[in-house]
């Protein structure tokens, strides 16, 4: 208590007081609101579960099937279906929306030759007619997944933290720019 | 410095102008007053569109769901995109059920899309919309036939809600819960305007009134003479002079309060629409947005 008596050092533990304080309220804070769009990107934007990540999983089940009813006609060492399978085995690995987008990319870009390759040794109305179910699932969820507002939720979230005081706050607390679906 | 002045605003002008962000904006059709149906390429005929407008007005007062034909010569921009505006900006569905439905029909393009909104995406998956589109839509479409494949599928979305919403039609049809919702609510909140109107005149003309009573010159009387002790007289006793004042001089209340005639015009409360029930006193239940799920024509 001595410490305090005296004016000067009394002033200097205040200004370090207010200045941790302004310090971790604006970490937790950032911290909270990264969190808030991380969710979007999980639970969907309204927390009903209509997000990109679900609307993924279908996409990846709709790949899984035109897969298995591709390697009914084609043979599976084919290079566009071995491309596809890595790409949907890769996507449990993922954790962070640009791994997400990354492998997503990859899906779509394989889905067109290997949709090529079907149509080309079909022999099956049955078999064609789950593969078109499939692909109208495939080209909905890219829909819902295109006009998904989480990475504009994103861009706002990055923008403040290039704003002062965010940014000195963010810095100084090693707070990071959230990933883009892109 | 005028012209200085003017060489800076256009600037500044100019400048406003490039740096304004272009959005991808897509122009839609203006949406009919029918709200059901917009028929802008004419496949349509009265017949049917009456017929969709009635069993959407069954449906939506019922579940707030809406099956919404649009039709279109051309689009100017990618079918998806401009089913997506559509829907999102006239809100099809309810807005918490989220339960809206799109046909949007190109004539110039020949192509398709059905949307449905968030709270349908599970009831009306992709695959299964497609098999509609595919069984429904497709043979008359390619045919050139559009009015009848359009029907058919109006017809099995509309079974398909009819079946999850368990709507009544029998019931449904013969009365609108809307209109009478609405009137009765219109009603209600007609009294209570005229009520709370009457009660703010009241309150200023009493108001007002009183302020004005307690500013009148009112006849007071004059002040009594103040005591006076007079010195003893010669004679033997004290005496005490006051005067008395006479009933006619005593003040008066002349507070007055004006009541309102009963033949203000406010009297009328058992107030109910007069106009015919019609489609266009029909108010949809709207506020429903849609993530883009559908499915198309298969190219």
């Amino acid at each position: 208590m001595k410490l305090f008596r005296k004016t000067t050092t009394a002033v200097l533990v205040f200004v370090l007081t207010v200045i941790l304080s302004i310090l971790f309220s604006g970490h937790m804070k950032l911290s909270s609101e990264a969190n808030q769009v991380l969710d979007i990107f999980y639970e969907g934007e309204r927390k009903d579960g209509l997000s990109i990540y679900t609307d993924l999983k279908d996409l990846v089940d709709a790949s899984r099937n035109i897969v298995s009813l591709t390697q009914k006609f084609v043979d599976p060492s084919a290079v566009e279906l071995t491309s596809l399978n890595d790409a949907i085995s890769d996507f449990s690995s993922a954790d962070s929306p640009a791994e997400y987008y990354e492998i997503y990319s990859r899906i779509v870009a394989n889905m067109d030759d290997v949709s090529a390759l079907f149509v080309i040794y079909c022999d099956d109305d049955a078999a064609m007619k789950l593969f078109e179910d499939s692909a109208a699932v495939f080209a909905s969820k890219m829909n819902t997944i295109s006009y998904d507002p989480y990475n504009r939720y994103v861009r706002e979230y990055n923008k403040l933290l290039e704003q002062f005081p965010a940014k000195v706050i963010a810095k100084l607390t090693g707070v990071k720019e959230v990933s883009a679906f892109e | 410095m005028n012209k200085m002045f003017r060489k800076i605003w256009l600037f500044c002008a100019l400048l406003c102008i490039m740096v304004l962000p272009v959005s991808a904006y897509v122009e839609i059709v203006e949406q009919d007053d029918s709200y059901f149906v917009t028929d802008a390429a004419k496949v349509l005929d009265s017949s049917t569109e009456e017929y969709i407008v009635s069993k959407n007005q069954v449906l939506n007062a019922t579940a707030g769901a809406s099956i919404v034909i649009v039709t279109v010569d051309l689009l100017n921009a990618d079918i998806v995109d401009y089913a997506y505006s559509i829907f999102n900006e006239w809100e099809l569905g309810d807005a918490e059920l989220n339960n809206g439905i799109l046909l949007l029909v190109s004539k110039g393009d020949q192509d398709y899309y059905c949307m449905v909104g968030r709270g349908l995406e599970t009831i009306f998956p992709a695959d299964e919309l497609q098999q509609i589109l595919d069984d429904d839509l497709e043979p008359d479409f390619a045919s050139g036939n559009i009015q009848q494949g359009i029907r058919k599928v109006f017809d099995t979305l509309y079974q398909r809600c009819v079946h999850l919403y368990n709507v009544n039609e029998d019931a449904a049809s013969d009365i609108n819960p809307l209109d009478q919702v609405f009137n009765s609510v219109s009603t209600l909140f007609t009294i209570l305007q005229i009520a709370l109107m009457m009660f703010v005149v009241i309150t200023v003309l009493v108001v007002v009134l009183t302020t004005t009573a307690r500013r009148r010159v009112v006849h007071r009387p004059a002040p009594p003479p103040p005591l006076v002790i007079l010195p003893p007289r010669r004679t033997s006793s004290w005496v005490h002079h006051r005067p008395s004042y006479p009933a006619s001089h005593r003040p008066v209340n002349r507070t007055v309060v004006h009541t309102p005639s009963r033949s203000s015009g406010f009297g009328s409360t058992a107030h109910r629409s007069s106009t015919p029930r019609s489609s266009s006193s029909f108010r949809p239940r709207t506020g429903g947005s849609s993530r883009g799920a559908g499915a198309g024509r298969r190219r």
